[in-house]
């Protein structure tokens, strides 16, 4: 904008709204004194979207004795995530609740990761079969990517290296 | 790292301007559900967020034209590229989180007329980049779409509008008016061989188009015991606001950085 706009209040804008959450940390771990490799996760500003995705992930791993997840109240923008790991034999290292989850974060990672490429090169491919016009912003050469875009492309890039 | 995921499959069915159908497979109800609800709230898109009212003597007051326009879709394929205002450096809007748009039309003869999306000036509308609303970036792509303008308000002789117009990134979850889809819906197991629902009249329901019946009498699979819901037929209906696929890619980058986020407020914590 060239000329400074006449918000009445821009603060306003720069403050938390209804959708987030800001005075909430956004990671709290809750653990009880029984089984303490059991832990409950209340992760701020979040729902179903993700919660549903990391019962049904972390309920895959065979290390998972419990996961269950619960949002307690729509208007509380959090969600709670409990995790309880098999209890170990004698002998054998304890499974924390918090590395089971961040090995359920990796795959579901791997899995957007997948589902994003196969739809880009797809989508690319169909367009080409059908001789419809490539978007702009397929467009090879994209000069002022902002971090988010970065960070991915930069990923990807790795990727690559690694497997060549 | 213990791994135990899949690797869903994407495959595109068909893919228009505003409409793509794929085919999910090897996933589960918990992912195509998650990669609805991410398209549908977490899809940053551009829309109206602040009017200012210079001149208003429609019959329609301030209020009802600043939501209007509010629902208006706006190109927003570069939307990742604007910062949200509130994380923004600037203090009171900048060409980084803000769009502005102007519209002024006035009615100097005795006929009914309508202010529409055609007459809403961007500031941003250049060959490439730019920030129109979607019915303005058609008729440019092409020149046989015509006259799809939303209306804002119908004005008669003596009226005018005068109003400055500022677009902002935000989400779904926010506020409708972000949503970048007119409709999502998946469907699974299209000859109900799981059961999940029961037909009392087989016969009288629509056969899916995804059906895998080849017997005109038969309308419903064999009940299989054992079978899983893996694969799902999603449509995806954009606004207009950006192309069917890239919606889908937006919305599953947004949750590639919910997953970072916990992941590294995780090793924040373990640390
Ligand atoms: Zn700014």
């Amino acid at each position: 904008m060239d000329e400074p706009t006449d918000f009445e209040d821009p603060e306003r804008y720069k403050v938390g709204d209804e959708t987030y959450a800001r005075d909430l940390e956004a990671l709290k771990i809750l653990r009880g004194k029984e089984d303490p490799q059991s832990a409950t996760f209340v992760i701020a500003n979040e729902d179903h979207t993700l919660g549903n995705s990391l019962r049904w992930i972390l309920n895959r791993d065979p290390r998972v004795d419990f996961c269950g997840y619960s949002q307690p109240h729509p208007s509380d923008k959090l969600i709670k995530l409990r995790v309880q790991p098999k209890p170990v034999e004698e002998g054998e290292e304890p499974v924390d609740a918090t590395e089971v989850l961040r090995d359920a974060l990796k795959n579901l990672m791997q899995m957007c990761d997948h589902m994003s490429e196969t739809m880009q090169t797809q989508a690319r491919l169909y367009r080409q079969q059908q001789g419809l016009s490539i978007p702009a912003y397929e467009a090879p050469e994209e000069e002022d990517m902002d971090e988010e875009d970065d960070d991915e492309s930069e990923v990807a890039e790795d990727d690559e290296e690694e497997q060549q | 790292m213990a791994s135990f995921n899949r690797d869903p499959q994407v495959r595109i069915m068909s893919l228009t301007d505003s409409e793509i159908k794929l085919q999910l497979s090897n996933a589960d109800t918990a992912l195509a559900n998650s990669f609805r609800r991410s398209m549908i709230a977490e899809v940053p898109t551009l829309a109206i967020d602040d009017v200012h009212i210079e001149i208003n003597t429609t019959v329609l007051h301030d209020e009802f034209i600043a939501h209007r326009l509010g629902l208006i879709p706006l190109t927003s394929e570069r939307a990742a590229h604007f910062n949200y205002m509130r994380d923004c450096t600037c203090d009171a809007g900048c060409p980084n989180c803000v769009v502005k748009l102007e519209l002024h039309v006035a009615c100097r003869d005795a006929h009914q007329m309508e202010v529409t999306t055609e007459h809403l000036r961007s500031t941003l509308d250049g060959p490439d980049t730019s920030v129109v609303p979607v019915a303005t970036a058609a008729e440019r792509r092409d020149q046989s779409i015509q006259g799809n303008h939303i209306v804002i308000c119908k004005i008669r002789q003596g009226q005018e509008l005068k109003l400055t117009c500022y677009a902002r990134k935000g989400v779904g979850k926010e506020h409708a008016k972000w949503i970048p889809t007119a409709a999502v819906a998946y469907e699974y197991d299209p000859d109900n061989a799981l059961r999940h629902t029961f037909y009392e009249h087989p016969e009288m329901w629509p056969r899916s188009e995804y059906s895998q019946l080849t017997d005109d009498d038969k309308h419903e699979a064999d009940y299989d015991p054992d079978g899983t819901a893996d694969t799902f037929y999603m449509t995806v209906e954009s606004t207009g606001a950006m192309p069917p696929e890239k919606i889908c890619q937006s919305a599953l980058e947004s949750l590639f950085t919910k997953l970072v986020d916990l992941d590294n407020a995780l090793e924040v914590l373990n640390a």
